[in-house]
């Protein structure tokens, strides 16, 4: 998941006026429509029209996976406008084949017939991969708490639905999911917060094998600074800006790098372990 | 003579099928379609039990149709069973493309021909009826020396008589040498000629033929093995690295691919020998090969067919096979799927190019629509390590990482240590 720190709710509504002077204006009028009719059902959208300014905002990463996706002059075709609170009817989750289902025990809120009236709320959008957003999200969104119902706000539902899924607009991913090596794991030993990683992970198959791919690549790009530093303490503050700017937001996979860079502090040999299982993972793995 | 389509109905498994060859005589493939690098190759990808090896069965018998009945063959189980009711009837119909090697010089011209062969069911007997024998085009198929209607197929029990009892007068007695080319595709037990039981004579017989069955058969060779001409003991020595081994030592690929490639020399040497004018590699006409990436190893199997292919540019092949290997060296126009859709074959064009993917996008694409190239059970392992990091095991992530990078051998150990060993582990990643 991207850590997302200038994207507050103002910020992302000055990016889209600047983008479309007119499309605030039209968001709140169908918004009004949706709200008379109690449900959602447009035949045209116009949410394409600000794709653009999540993709620039995410650095043209995929909001839950973090790979990087392509960039503006193509990218629209391979990315989904994601509505966190889905639009339309929520499927209840988990199946009962997850393995976080007997751990969650069947509080996740079930089935709604959705959150209509959020499908123009922009604090309620980002933009992410198809294998994400349609084979993995879906339709879904589990909650600890009470389904909210129209017309509250995004803000007002946070509080009382306290939402499984991390969205990384209103809270630091890095909190809740960390990385060791290339598994994302959750980060918090016990409680909510560990349920909610455990829940993310699921829902996005954050341990899917492209993603895992792509983690040992970011790996195979940060090991050799690592070993220079060692090697060469004179040099540590140049290279801490190259390590930097190798795990900065814009880059693929940023957290897990930033994991890997602060592992590699504390357990040079087991970095060096694990940087030699990437290597063979190019060199003799398959990639599957 | 070419195979330029086949049709077949209520075969084996197949309700109705039509495929397409290429042969090297096509100058142009329907639609305009590109010819592809190799214009000799027609390769059958399908699970097993779909239908590959019944297109190689069903071409040979119908080019054997005319002298069918008097040629050893006996038909068995060939009529499709039905859930439906019983069928009486099996055909499959070939269109050829005849050439000059094909009729006589002062015979009716060569040019586009049909065979056909019936197969009816009477009580529990089938009975395969006479194809065409009166058919004035078909005239040289009846004679046994001549390069005439040259088609040779090895089925995937392949195997070479070893004890060499089986002299050339003995084996005429059972089949005729027609039938006794493609004898391998129906009968289990069937074996081919060894390379010291008819290379040796031909030196006398005809020496030139007996030079050129030694080159091209080097030629056909993986550059880690030589043929060196020479015998010891009755048998043919190969040159491997730095040693020389006789035949029947040599490993089982080797032996299972020089067994069918010197059979094949074999029979091009008597079919070409009325032929002066032809030189070995020069003979028109048609070989099937069952499993072709039998034995073999993964190296030899990415040029197996190339080699096969550029060195007899005159043979049209029909091969099937399993390996994703063998796949990667072809374009799309060699290759066939055989498929079941709705309980029958159907035989389809790929949807992709996949001449120059790797085996693993191969094996992943929908030609063998794999989701994973992983061994199933450690696939399983691996998500078990996956779902125990998630769950807070850090000694599983770096089992899973070992797995993941380095394949099954390296995860046995740390999967199922001891405890301790986990623990500690576990401690260093924290």
């Amino acid at each position: 998941m991207i850590r997302y720190r200038q994207a507050t709710a103002a910020a992302i509504a000055a990016a889209v006026a600047a983008h479309d002077p007119t499309w605030q204006e039209r968001a709140r009028s169908r918004t009004r429509a949706l709200l008379a009719a109690g449900r959602y059902a447009e035949k045209s959208s116009i949410w394409g029209d600000v794709k653009r300014v999540y993709m620039r905002l995410q650095h043209f990463k995929c909001i839950f996976c973090e790979r990087s996706l392509a960039g503006e002059e193509v990218g629209a075709i391979e990315q989904d406008v994601e509505h966190f609170r889905p639009k339309n009817a929520v499927k209840p989750w988990p199946p009962s084949t997850s393995p976080v289902f007997d751990l969650l025990d069947g509080r996740t809120g079930g089935a709604s017939p959705g959150y209509y009236w959020l499908a123009y709320a922009l604090t309620n959008y980002s933009s992410a991969c198809k294998p994400c957003n349609t084979v993995c999200k879906s339709n879904i969104f589990p909650i600890a708490g009470t389904r909210g119902s129209a017309p509250h706000s995004v803000a007002t539902l946070d509080r009382a639905e306290r939402p499984f899924l991390i969205c990384p607009y209103r809270e630091d991913p890095e909190k809740f999911i960390s990385f060791l090596g290339v598994v994302a794991v959750p980060k918090q030993r016990e409680g909510f917060g560990r349920e909610r990683a455990l829940a993310t992970i699921d829902v996005f198959q954050l341990n899917r094998s492209d993603l895992i791919a792509d983690r040992f690549r970011t790996i195979c790009g940060l090991f050799p600074w690592l070993q220079m530093r060692l090697d060469t303490p004179a040099r540590a503050a140049t290279i801490d800006r190259t390590l930097a700017t190798l795990t900065a937001d814009r880059m693929p996979q940023a957290a897990c790098g930033r994991a890997f860079v602060k592992l590699a502090r504390r357990r040079f040999g087991l970095a060096k372990e694990i940087f030699s299982d990437a290597e063979a993972y190019f060199r003799v793995g398959d990639g599957a | 003579m070419y195979v330029e389509s086949l049709r077949i109905e209520n075969l084996r498994s197949f309700s109705k099928a039509e495929i397409g060859l290429l042969h090297p005589a096509l100058r142009r493939r329907r639609g305009d379609e590109p010819l592809p690098r190799l214009r000799n190759v027609n390769v059958m990808l399908g699970i097993n039990g779909s239908g590959k090896s019944t297109i190689l069965d069903a071409t040979a018998l119908s080019l054997l149709s005319p002298l069918i009945a008097s040629s050893g063959y006996r038909p068995y189980s060939l009529i499709r069973r039905s859930a439906r009711g019983r069928i009486e009837e099996a055909a499959v119909k070939v269109d050829l493309a005849l050439d000059e090697q094909d009729v006589w010089p002062d015979g009716p011209a060569a040019g586009k021909a049909t065979m056909r062969v019936l197969i009816v069911r009477r009580g529990d007997v089938e009975f395969v009826q006479q194809g065409d024998v009166g058919a004035p085009q078909f005239e040289r198929l009846f004679y046994d020396d001549s390069a005439a209607f040259f088609f040779v197929g090895y089925g995937a029990t392949r195997r070479v008589d070893v004890e060499s009892t089986a002299d050339g007068a003995t084996r005429r007695k059972l089949r005729h040498v027609r039938y006794e080319r493609v004898a391998s595709l129906f009968e289990d037990h069937f074996t081919l000629t060894p390379l010291s039981a008819w290379l040796p004579e031909w030196r006398h017989r005809n020496r030139r033929r007996h030079d050129e069955a030694i080159a091209l058969l080097g030629a056909l060779l993986p550059k880690s093995l030589r043929f060196t001409g020479r015998m010891e003991n009755g048998e043919y020595l190969f040159a491997f690295h730095s040693t020389t081994v006789p035949f029947g030592a040599l490993s089982d690929g080797y032996r299972a691919y020089i067994g069918w490639v010197s059979d094949l020399l074999q029979h091009l040497c008597i079919a070409v020998s009325r032929e002066p004018e032809l030189a070995l590699q020069d003979c028109r006409g048609v070989v099937m090969v069952d499993e072709i990436d039998l034995h073999i190893h993964p190296e030899w199997q990415r040029t197996i067919i190339p080699t096969l292919a550029r060195k007899l540019p005159n043979l049209q092949f029909l091969f099937t096979t399993h390996s994703p290997l063998v796949v990667g060296t072809l374009e799309r126009a060699n290759i066939h799927v055989v498929e079941r859709r709705r309980g029958f074959p159907i035989i389809r064009r790929p949807d992709e190019e996949v001449f120059g993917l790797s085996a693993d996008q191969i094996l992943r694409s929908n030609l063998f629509g794999l989701d994973s190239t992983r061994d199933q059970s450690f696939k399983r392992k691996l998500d078990r390590l996956v779902r125990d990091a998630e769950l807070g095991d850090a000694a599983a992530a770096l089992a899973f990482m070992r797995g993941a990078s380095r394949g099954a051998a390296a995860i046995v150990d740390e999967a199922d240590a001891p405890l301790e060993k986990r623990r500690a582990a576990g401690k260093l990643a924290r």
